[in-house]
């Protein structure tokens, strides 16, 4: 059954897969912002080394946020501001309001504030009868077709030359040349008697400092400047979050604020204003007003999950990254903030159950947090609103059975081969299509009648023990891919290791994925309980499966904050080759010469070290190999892309064709991967060879 | 980054060679000079190739001020200066081409002019012209945009009370219209940043 919900989303993601030309605008825009990044990066010292300063220095100031507020009030009042705390939206509308009616103000002149539109101020104070105008460009295109963001950085990434101009002809009444030199005159002039007869100078604050009580505002068109200069009277409009303690915190936003967003440094105008400046000769003080906003920011502080949401700073870089906010961008990706933030974000300031209308287009790849400046773990945040939707709206079927996947597959290897052959029969795929939800056209690995776990012997003398390894099979190499799984264990046992397979379960990833944080837990339990048995013996443990080693690395320690034993296991936890490069040296073979491979590193690889050894194993056997990437997912997303329809394998495959063109491009003779998952979806997505390294050789 | 040539360059020299390469890298102009003579010479070099009929200062010493002065209205254009008066000021430099004013400091690694304000007409005359013109002795540039902080807070201790500071890099830019990087949306299209080196001016 499919509720309005899904249809809703399944409609949108139709309509953004026929609708090329805004996607392509958008893949553009996201891949230019991750490309200027990461070239801006090389450039920093210590590189990508930032975001742990920048964490830090927000998990400081927010450990402090009541002191630091009140001494950020206290300082900017001693400057001449006036400073109002207002616990929600309309208590900081209303302060507005009220300030408006006192100067008796008919306009309002805005810079850039996604802080404002949290709290949706413009209907408000247009229904009081002020004229507002957004003088960002980008927001005053949305503004003038009453649009949100489709964007955070650019808002109107959406809107091509054709329709600016003819935006523009609207609002001005003549036509306008679709040109970009013929619309930015059109706009100067449009803008500037705004500016001038501007009452109200109305911006956000990207930063506020408690030391000095001065607040930072970033634009690069100068709007921002000319606002809060004119206006007769300023109002800075702060999210509570954006206090940092001293200068040098602030200016490590305003480094990371921009480099994140786009590779800029820094942005065009940084205005630093502390108290306000008079206008001329009279030297006559004038009025500005701070309303800081908590609206649900001091309960997120109180929630472990929820309370890293406030160390985000807006840069936008989560959806420069995020594969499906790509395809369907801000409107069906976001309330009013887009992308994956405005998930955990919308949840914390709109509420939860506004947040559960977009957030199963999370498909919990992760490569938001490792993108995020202040590196917020933003899958775990989205796996909280999805799993407290559950509590209303149960996961659908076909959800629940691919959290439950080790079940089926204990089922389709029991039953092997009659599994295998259902599985390759059209007719039984259509049924299945119908009753589990899985595409008919996915070529679904095959069931093995014996496991790795019944196959498993040790062969090795005990005497040239000098390593022992618990091996995490997860689910593919016990289940679907034994041979694979002998012949990565035999290679350990080759260099010295005893190998051992603990009892475990499947790594439970997909539960994070699909919102049940209760059977994520109780599979991390599960799994560390044993696992730190073993390194308490002396054994590291192996995994072949990225996406398991991610999840004992990575993911356990966060689902287990109190466990010690997850720290134990995620720091004895080794990818596959890794763990073999180490053992095994430079020495290689020239098996592979004259080979030419095209590498994928999977989404939760990328954080382990993407891949690398692997290539170099492969590299060591004589190969070729170099990585193939588009800076995003594939779209396979684990067991995501089998799903039918457009939540699933059709969004799936538009997230993978740009992908899918890079390999073709290549010509190489086989695409390399480590992930079971991102294997089938390149495959097919490809029509090329896709290959595991170990069977290369 | 510019390279170090000559062995007795000084530190300011170098700084400010950063500071111009990173300005232009944004889309500025920027130059060096030794004496006053030169920055109004080129101040008005600029104002006449922007076409001004009207030029304001702000933040400069009278000596700049009054030389630039002479040098422009003898080319017929008219020079607007403080105090600027409450009523007329914004109108006033609305008209004007062509906006100069001093920067405290700069940093070198960004381009970045850092101009420290009182009184908000200051502010305009960098922001609403077309043309802006921002002055900086080399000795007054620090190295990087984090070690800024320490500069600014120094200001904030001698200053209690209001204080604006500007971080000026390049002219006002912006992506919004299909990502096309485009100048002068609302400030100014052409910025020019002069770089005074030694003590003469």
């Amino acid at each position: 059954m499919t509720t309005t919900r899904q249809q809703r989303l399944n409609d949108a993601i139709t309509k953004s897969i026929e609708e090329p030309k805004q996607r392509d605008a958008l893949y553009n825009c996201m891949k230019r912002g991750r490309d200027k990044r990461t070239e801006r990066l090389m450039t920093l010292p210590g590189g990508a080394a930032f975001r742990d300063e920048v964490k830090a220095i927000k998990d400081r100031c927010i450990d402090k946020q009541e002191e630091l507020l009140e001494r950020f009030i206290a300082s900017s009042e001693a400057r001449g501001c006036q400073v109002y705390v207002a616990k929600d939206g309309a208590d900081a509308i209303a302060y507005c309001l009220e300030v408006a009616k006192k100067h008796n103000a008919k306009t309002v002149s805005k810079s850039k504030s996604l802080t404002t539109e949290e709290i949706e101020i413009n209907e408000d104070m247009e229904a009081a009868g002020l004229s507002v105008v957004e003088t960002d460009l980008g927001e005053l295109i949305i503004q003038l077709v009453n649009e949100k963001p489709f964007h955070l950085v650019f808002p109107s990434v959406h809107k091509m030359r054709d329709d600016v101009a003819e935006i523009f002809a609207k609002a001005t009444g003549k036509p306008v040349e679709a040109t970009i030199e013929s619309i930015m005159p059109v706009v100067r002039s449009y803008l500037r008697p705004i500016f001038l007869n501007t009452d109200i100078g109305m911006t956000g604050a990207n930063v506020g400092v408690a030391d000095t009580g001065a607040i930072c505002i970033e634009t690069n068109e100068g709007n921002g400047r000319l606002v809060s200069a004119i206006g007769k009277v300023h109002i800075a409009v702060m999210g509570m979050e954006k206090i940092v303690e001293t200068m040098d915190d602030g200016m490590a936003m305003v480094l990371a604020h921009p480099v994140s967003a786009s590779g800029q440094l820094p942005t065009t105008y940084v205005t630093w204003m502390a108290g306000r400046n008079p206008m001329g000769a009279d030297g006559k003080p004038r009025e500005s007003h701070i309303v800081i906003l908590d609206n649900g920011r001091r309960e997120m502080a109180k929630d472990p999950i929820m309370r890293e949401n406030l160390r985000c700073i807006r840069c936008g870089a989560c959806m420069n990254a995020c594969p499906t906010y790509g395809v369907v961008g801000g409107h069906t990706f976001g309330h009013i903030y887009p992308g994956p933030m405005g998930i955990t974000w919308t949840a914390g300031v709109h509420g939860y159950d506004v947040a559960a209308e977009f957030a199963d287009l999370c498909v919990s790849c992760g490569l938001c947090k490792e993108i995020c400046p202040t590196q917020i773990d933003m899958p775990l945040g989205i796996a909280k609103v999805k799993h407290r939707d559950h509590q209303k709206n149960p996961p659908s079927f076909t959800n629940e059975l691919l959290m439950a996947a080790e079940s089926a597959a204990k089922m389709g290897c029991a039953t092997a081969p009659f599994s295998n052959i259902s599985l390759g029969n059209s007719a039984f795929r259509w049924v299945m299509e119908k009753v589990t939800g899985i595409d008919r056209r996915r070529d679904m690995p095959s069931f093995a009648r014996k496991t790795l776990r019944k196959r498993w012997v040790s062969q090795i003398d005990p005497a040239k023990v000098t390593r022992k390894v618990a091996f995490f099979h997860d689910i593919f190499v016990n289940y679907n891919a034994p041979e694979l799984g002998m012949k990565a264990l035999r290679r350990l046992e080759a260099q010295g290791c005893e190998v051992v397979l603990p009892e475990q379960q499947a790594c439970g990833y997909p539960y994070i994925g699909y919102g049940d944080l209760t059977r994520a837990q109780d599979a991390a339990i599960y799994n560390v309980t044993r696992l730190a048995e073993y390194v308490a013996q002396g054994y590291d443990i192996v995994t072949t499966e990225p996406t398991a080693a991610y999840c004992l690395r990575e993911t356990y320690p966060k689902l287990l904050p109190l466990n010690p034993k997850a720290k134990l296991v995620a720091a004895a936890t080794h990818e596959y080759f890794a763990y073999l490069m180490d053992l095994e040296g430079a020495a290689g073979t020239n098996t592979l010469e004259g080979h030419i491979y095209g590498f994928h590193c999977s989404c939760h690889q990328r954080p382990l070290g993407m891949g690398s050894e692997a290539m170099d194993w492969v590299r060591k056997h004589g190969g070729s190999i170099e990585l193939i990437e588009t800076g995003t997912c594939c779209g396979m997303a684990g067991t995501f892309g089998l799903k039918h329809g457009p939540m699933g394998y059709d969004l799936a495959n538009a997230v993978g064709k740009p992908l899918f063109e890079a390999f073709q491009e290549k010509k190489v003779d086989a695409i390399v991967t480590e992930s079971s998952v991102c294997s089938i979806h390149l495959k097919e997505g490809t029509g090329m060879k896709t290959v595991h390294p170990l069977d290369l050789v | 980054m510019c390279k170090v040539s000559e062995s007795d360059e000084t530190l300011s020299e170098i700084l400010a060679n950063n500071f111009k390469a990173a300005f232009e890298a944004v889309s500025g102009h920027a130059y060096l000079v030794r004496t006053q003579a030169e920055v109004c010479d080129l101040i008005l070099k600029i104002a006449q190739e922007a076409g001004a009929k009207r030029v304001a200062l702000a933040e400069l010493p009278d000596s700049v001020m009054d030389e630039a002065e002479t040098k422009c209205t003898a080319k017929g254009m008219e020079v607007l200066r403080p105090p600027y008066q409450t009523d007329t000021a914004l109108g006033e430099i609305d008209q004007v081409q062509v906006g100069v004013t001093g920067a405290r400091f700069g940093i070198a690694e960004t381009g970045t002019l850092a101009e420290v304000v009182f009184d908000d007409t200051s502010r305009l005359v960098s922001a609403l012209p077309r043309t802006h013109i921002g002055i900086v002795h080399a000795r007054d540039l620090v190295e990087t945009l984090r070690g800024s902080a320490a500069r600014m807070t120094e200001l904030y201790a001698e200053n209690p009370e209001n204080i604006m500071v500007s971080y000026i890099s390049g002219p006002s830019r912006t992506g919004d219209i299909e990502m096309i990087l485009t100048l002068g949306v609302h400030g100014p299209e052409h910025a020019h940043a002069i770089l005074i080196l030694g003590d003469d001016a």
